[in-house]
């Protein structure tokens, strides 16, 4: 029997409003996560992560198409347990301690559900379980409601920007409470606007423009498909002619797409920073001071979300 | 339910608005014109009817708090959205509210009648005692419908306001704070057919010893109206915000926020990766 896919997204669109003051937030969104898979979700604000996210937990209903969470709806997976999630915008219980608060959630799933002392030092807020809830710091509170996230012991995560306005120290205390969930091969779906985390944590990255999925792959893959390398040296003095034909023959390596001359210095922009070094090694020049710029995933996300703007 | 229902009222009874507006106030204005300025001008019988009519008071604040004030605080600053994310659904959360509310009228109803009983030596049959008690309590459902209605309209800071807006009209014109005698003719028939009223009316007549006290079945009729109607809008709109048991329209205000961002022609605010 075929597995059940984490996450399928079927043609889903999300429209506010009608007429005249329709607002699509999500357009046509195709989607499938596997188990075990770790899935960052990126995009500009605005173009429709949180939506996006909202409709995988059935807060909000899809104007079309399909949404299957383990196997069944959103709804039924929050309700089974299957899923833990994070949202930016949701609060804590007023009134209530760290540890009454863990004890209520876990009990809320029953037998499934994890221990809340392990729990809490699973997430290093064991010394905190007689503080107020509500007067938690920040990084506390982000962590709290890790802690909720994954009292149910869930097979998927759904985190929305889990370490926005967490300071470096916190946000990695964040990334080792998750990393064993990871390790223990539970699926995660992220959003954030810190690039750096998805390449780190996540095995894709899903980029989402005006409620449209425009990129899907690896790290890698992203930052190969867009912005070229840049390979910059000096080369000894040679007659111009020559210098015209070797750069010529650069120029007929296809992985090079420009070549030029800035301020006595040969500059490459290329899609293979190797065969274009070899390429260049057989032309007869000999580089010196050779400088090589790759792309980050910064730039090539950008250039992505820039380029049907 | 009954788990988070207990949890909810533990952290209700810790809060000081709960214990100062549901409590104390009911508490200490019942000491204060059955003793300090006797408001019954030497009436035996005032302590007891004051003390009912306090007792409904305080049961009232506790049921518009635990329910109403707590419901739209919570919808409000996002707790409601983080619970319904667990298997715990939008049905169970509103009757674990309701369970909460109930039992919040609870403190004020044990402590004024104390009071009466100690300081003011009001002295009943237990059999009255118990009936008084009941009267009070299983006549706060109608409270509770009330607090429910006003958390699932009201969010964020607005529900106390609307709660307090709801809670002294129907508790002055209703007298529980001093005699309507003085009222005109109007005010004292819409404060007649009032829930607050309806339940100090009951709950006196019992406390009292009156041999008929249903009377003219008036008071009865006035609690039965207001349980069904109360309890049918609420329910109704309960139903209409919680939607058929998803989660969605309780939350939905929020997830709009991120389609408000957006430009007009559907395109990106800015591209802050």
């Amino acid at each position: 029997m075929q597995q059940n896919r984490a996450i399928e997204l079927r043609g889903v669109s999300v429209t506010y409003g009608r007429g005249s003051r329709a607002v699509t937030a999500l357009t046509e969104v195709n989607l499938d996560i596997a188990p075990g898979e770790s899935v960052a979700l990126v995009g500009a604000n605005g173009a429709g992560k949180s939506t996006l996210t909202h409709v995988l937990l059935g807060i909000l209903p899809p104007t079309t198409g399909t949404v299957r969470v383990t196997g069944t709806s959103p709804r039924q997976a929050l309700a089974n347990g299957a899923v833990g999630a994070m949202l930016q915008d949701t609060g804590l219980m007023r009134q209530i301690t760290v540890g009454e608060l863990v004890q209520l959630v876990c009990h809320l799933y029953g037998r499934g559900a994890a221990s809340p002392p392990q729990l809490l030092a699973e997430v290093g807020l064991a010394d905190l379980v007689r503080r107020r809830a509500t007067r938690l710091s920040g990084g506390q509170r982000q962590r709290l409601k890790l802690a909720l996230a994954l009292a149910g012991q869930p097979r998927l995560l759904m985190l929305d920007e889990p370490t926005a306005a967490l300071d470096p120290q916190a946000r990695q205390a964040f990334w080792v409470s998750l990393r064993q969930r990871m390790a223990d091969g539970a699926t995660v779906l992220f959003t954030t606007h810190l690039l750096e985390e998805a390449q780190q944590f996540a095995d894709r990255i899903v980029v989402i423009r005006s409620g449209a999925v425009i990129a899907d792959g690896s790290a890698d893959s992203l930052v190969s498909r867009g912005r070229t390398s840049v390979v910059g040296f000096r080369a000894d003095a040679i007659e111009p002619t020559a210098l015209t034909a070797r750069l010529d023959q650069i120029r007929a390596e296809p992985a090079v797409r420009e070549v030029r001359v800035e301020d006595g210095r040969i500059v490459l922009e290329t899609s293979d920073v190797d065969a274009t070094l070899a390429a260049v090694y057989a032309s007869g020049l000999r580089p010196r001071d050779v400088q090589i710029v790759r792309p980050s995933l910064t730039d090539a996300v950008l250039d992505l979300i820039r380029e049907e703007t | 339910m009954l788990r988070y229902a207990l949890t909810d009222t533990l952290c209700l009874v810790r809060s000081l608005y709960f214990l100062i507006f549901s409590v104390a106030f009911s508490a200490g204005f019942y000491l204060m014109f059955t003793t300090v300025a006797d408001q019954g001008n030497g009436d035996p019988g005032y302590p007891t009817a004051y003390m009912v009519a306090m007792a409904v008071s305080g049961a009232f604040f506790g049921a518009l708090n635990g329910a109403g004030i707590r419901l739209g605080l919570e919808r409000g600053d996002g707790w409601t959205r983080q619970v319904l994310l667990t298997p715990l659904t939008p049905v169970r959360y509103l009757g674990a509210k309701a369970i909460t509310a109930w039992l919040a009228t609870l403190p004020a109803i044990l402590v004024v009648f104390a009071l009466g009983a100690t300081v003011n030596g009001v002295s009943l049959p237990n059999a009255r005692w118990l009936a008084v008690i009941g009267i009070c309590w299983l006549g706060s459902v109608v409270f509770v419908a009330i607090g429910v209605l006003v958390g699932v309209v009201a969010t964020g800071e607005v529900v106390q306001f609307v709660a307090l807006a709801i809670f002294f009209p129907f508790a002055m014109i209703g007298g529980l704070w001093f005699p309507t005698d003085t009222f005109p003719a109007g005010l004292r028939s819409l404060g007649a057919a009032l829930p607050t009223a309806a339940i100090r009316e009951l709950a006196t007549a019992v406390a009292t010893g009156q041999p008929a006290p249903l009377g003219d079945g008036r008071p009865v009729v006035v609690l039965g109206a207001w349980a069904v109607l109360a309890t049918a809008v609420a329910v109704g709109l309960a139903g209409r915000v919680v939607g058929s048991g998803r989660s969605a329209p309780l939350v939905r205000r929020r997830p709009l926020v991120d389609a408000a961002r957006r430009q007009p022609d559907g395109g990106s605010a800015g591209s802050a990766i």
